[in-house]
């Protein structure tokens, strides 16, 4: 089921009628039925997966709680990752190490043919499998008591509104609250819509219209010129930040109108300096996964330089495979990791030397444009495409033509409300109103917002990016 | 005056919370919902500015269906539209088999939009309604019987009285010529104009961009004997006598409006 489309907006009101009519007991049990509900829209078949992955953690987390040896503890653990694991490769990643390894045998001369298997991805696989790996981790590291209640810990897998595209919630954080009903005070409410609004604004009016435009220019590869890779790029990086983190708002006011509160997945990601504090403020809570569950493990900020630049490229490495099967996201990892450790460098030396003083305004540029170039790593179809859009970067012949200007008008019209409105939450520092402090000035805010999105949304036609993930 | 209305409710809604520094959540959610209503209106709900977007937009901009829906939405808001005793409606035939006549008789005329079906004759009551005066000459053919509605007509049709959308919804549901999808793109598209006038918002930026400089259209001249005859296949290959049915309901509800508008009807072709 689509956040956009009309259906979830009944499936909502009913969810909400429930939650707040029925008995205590009862409404939780509501809210796991209508998060299977949710999921079994998709593709009820594969609610089976959910199903099993929310019994063994369960299970294992018990059991981890009642292992008299560290051993035993150990053991267990090991099962839950294998098996969670497990079914997140052979779903997601079956095929695309079938298919490597294939390429890789017959390169160096040996023919084989290696068969592929027809799998659906299961949507959102990859959130909900590690949102229950973390539990059970926690639950070893003893920073998190198991739950004693099977319906309870369900709810917390499947909580629909942050099931398929996160964020990937911490039990400690999620758990408590769905023990006990919340009720949305009054003063939460204004909140809660206004991230629904937001959401939907990012989401249909700018990601979905500057969808159109970035698949037109993929569609005609060949004919970009410099002017049209630099739009297509631009032109991504504002619909990934309006496909997803119009999701992650539309999930967090959603459950906050359940009484629930989520955490927040970006925090003004593109208003960044380095890319140190883009990882800390774009899908923060894979950022934090990755990093509490492999960074640190991995040892972290400790030992030598070596060490830490190998941790940082394991991290982003697996970061990168974790988004999808294919070549082009592990290059979009290492590319990320090896900006990480390059700023590590220049950061250290830096520090041994005179600071250069750099305008913050030109610093944001820089580290935008740097974030535009592993985009286009993680836009390509294929590897063929990547080198193709590079090659495109040397036509500099008929660069002002109509399509490049065109292109280049419809982006900057999609863009240029958000990204105001963007701006104003970035100088305010917050994203949680509207960004005026008159009731003028919010009343026409948030009007004008819902009449671009009723006259130039493009509704119920795309689905989310990150749900193939 | 519709204009001076909205424009006066838009300057008091914005005085009053202009005043109020601290307004409760509810007031200002119905404040919205008032500056709403007077931005539709004033942007697609007035005669004026619907005459201005016919004027500026061809149908290189919208596509052909878009502006022939355009231009009788703005024949709508016309005080003094002629009535004509006898109003040919159907298809592109009847374009083809009356025009020509329609300029020789000052008493008929042409009703007809690009790609006309069975479904536009109840969409358009309205506009038919304006513009007959007594006799209706319904061309009906049976390839227009028996070929499924065009749904891209159903979302930009003009605004409909709710009573024709409590029974029209249902019978096309159950009819199986639209799918629950469609229906309900249809009336949220009834119920928010601006979704309605998307193809003329959308239209307005692409003439700005000089979208067709930038992607120049092939004419229905261009095309080639072979692509016409391709589209001609296509055509008769979608006819289908489970259509049959449903359109011939929606004729029958047709002919019971007009009787109840006191119009006469007379099927000249397709006598199925």
């Amino acid at each position: 089921m689509l956040f956009n489309s009309l259906v979830f907006v009944w499936f909502l009101i009913v969810m909400l009628f429930l939650h707040y009519v029925l008995p205590r007991k009862w409404s939780r049990f509501a809210l796991l039925a209508g998060s299977y509900v949710f999921y079994g829209w998709w593709d009820w078949r594969f609610l089976s997966l959910i199903i099993i992955s929310t019994c063994i953690d369960f299970f294992v987390a018990h059991s981890i709680e009642a292992a008299s040896t560290k051993k035993k503890e150990q053991l267990l653990l090991t099962c839950s990752v294998i098996t969670n694991l497990g079914l997140l490769g052979f779903f997601k990643y079956f095929n695309f190490f079938v298919t490597s390894l294939g390429t890789l045998l017959n390169t160096v001369g040996i023919e084989v043919d290696m068969g592929t298997l027809n799998l659906v991805l299961p949507v959102g696989i990859s959130f909900y499998t590690f949102q229950t790996m973390s539990y059970t981790i926690d639950v070893y590291r003893g920073s998190q008591k198991a739950e004693k209640n099977l319906i309870t810990f369900a709810a917390f897998v499947t909580f629909f509104p942050q099931l398929v595209a996160g964020p990937i919630e911490r039990a400690g954080h999620l758990l408590p609250q769905l023990k006990e009903r919340q009720h949305v005070k009054r003063e939460q409410i204004p909140t809660a819509l206004w991230y629904i609004l937001w959401g939907f604004f990012l989401k249909v009016f700018m990601a979905d219209n500057l969808a159109t435009i970035v698949e037109s220019m993929y569609a005609h590869l060949e004919s970009l010129t410099i002017v049209d890779v630099f739009v297509c790029h631009y032109a991504f990086a504002f619909q990934i930040f309006g496909d997803f983190a119009g999701y992650s708002y539309i999930a967090v006011g959603v459950a906050a109108l359940f009484g629930i509160h989520l955490m927040h997945n970006f925090r003004f990601p593109y208003f960044v300096t380095n890319p140190s504090d883009f990882w800390k403020n774009w899908h923060i809570s894979l950022s934090r996964w990755l990093r509490d569950y492999l960074y640190i493990p991995l040892g972290g900020n400790r030992g030598g330089g070596a060490t830490v630049h190998r941790n940082l490229l394991i991290t982003m490495l697996l970061g990168g495979l974790w988004h999808g099967a294919a070549w082009n996201f592990v290059l979009w990892g290492g590319y990320q990791g090896a900006v990480l450790i390059l700023f590590r460098i220049w950061n250290l030396s830096r520090k041994r030397k005179t600071a250069i003083h750099v305008p913050w305004i030109l610093k944001v540029i820089l580290m935008f444009n740097v974030t535009c170039a592993g985009w286009l790593l993680f836009r390509s179809p294929d590897l063929e495409s990547i080198v193709t859009m590079l090659g495109q970067m040397m036509n500099w012949s008929n660069i002002l033509n109509w399509k490049s200007y065109y292109w280049l008008g419809m982006t900057l019209f999609f863009v240029s409300v958000p990204l105001a409105l963007h701006s104003l939450q970035f100088i305010r520092k917050s994203d949680h109103a509207v960004p005026f402090s008159s009731a003028l000035g919010k009343v026409y805010c948030c009007t004008i917002m819902v009449f671009l999105l009723i006259t130039l949304g493009s509704w119920g036609t795309k689905s989310f990016i990150y749900f193939q993930f | 005056m519709t204009i001076i209305l909205a424009l006066s409710i838009l300057g008091v809604v914005s005085f009053y919370l202009q005043r109020r520094r601290r307004a409760s959540w509810l007031s200002m959610v119905i404040c919205g919902i008032i500056l709403y209503g007077c931005f539709v209106v004033l942007i697609f709900g007035n005669g004026p500015i619907i005459r201005i977007y016919k004027r500026l937009l061809k149908h290189w901009n919208i596509g052909w269906r878009q502006a022939s829906t355009l231009a009788r939405e703005a024949e709508l808001y016309e005080k003094d539209l002629p009535q004509y005793d006898f109003l040919a409606v159907g298809s592109s035939q009847t374009y083809a088999l009356y025009t020509e006549f329609a300029r020789k008789h000052e008493e008929v005329s042409v009703f007809n939009i690009a790609g006309m079906n069975i479904l536009d004759i109840i969409l358009y009551e309205n506009a038919i309604e304006r513009l007959s005066g007594g006799h209706i000459l319904l061309m009906l053919s049976d390839f227009d019987l028996c070929r499924q509605p065009a749904v891209t007509g159903l979302r930009i049709a003009p605004r409909q009285p709710i009573t024709t959308l409590m029974v029209l919804v249902p019978q096309l549901y159950k009819s199986g010529l639209m799918s629950f999808s469609e229906l309900q793109d249809y009336v949220l598209a009834q119920l928010f104009p601006g979704y309605r006038y998307q193809y003329v918002s959308r239209g307005l930026i692409d003439k700005i961009l000089r979208k067709n400089m930038a992607f120049p259209s092939t004419g229905a001249h261009d095309i080639g004997k072979a692509d016409a005859n391709d589209v001609m296949r296509k055509a008769l290959r979608g006819l289908h006598v489970r259509y049959l049915k449903a359109n011939l309901e929606l004729v029958r509800n047709f002919l019971t409006w007009a009787t109840s508008c006191g119009f006469k009807v007379s099927i000249i072709e397709g006598g199925v």
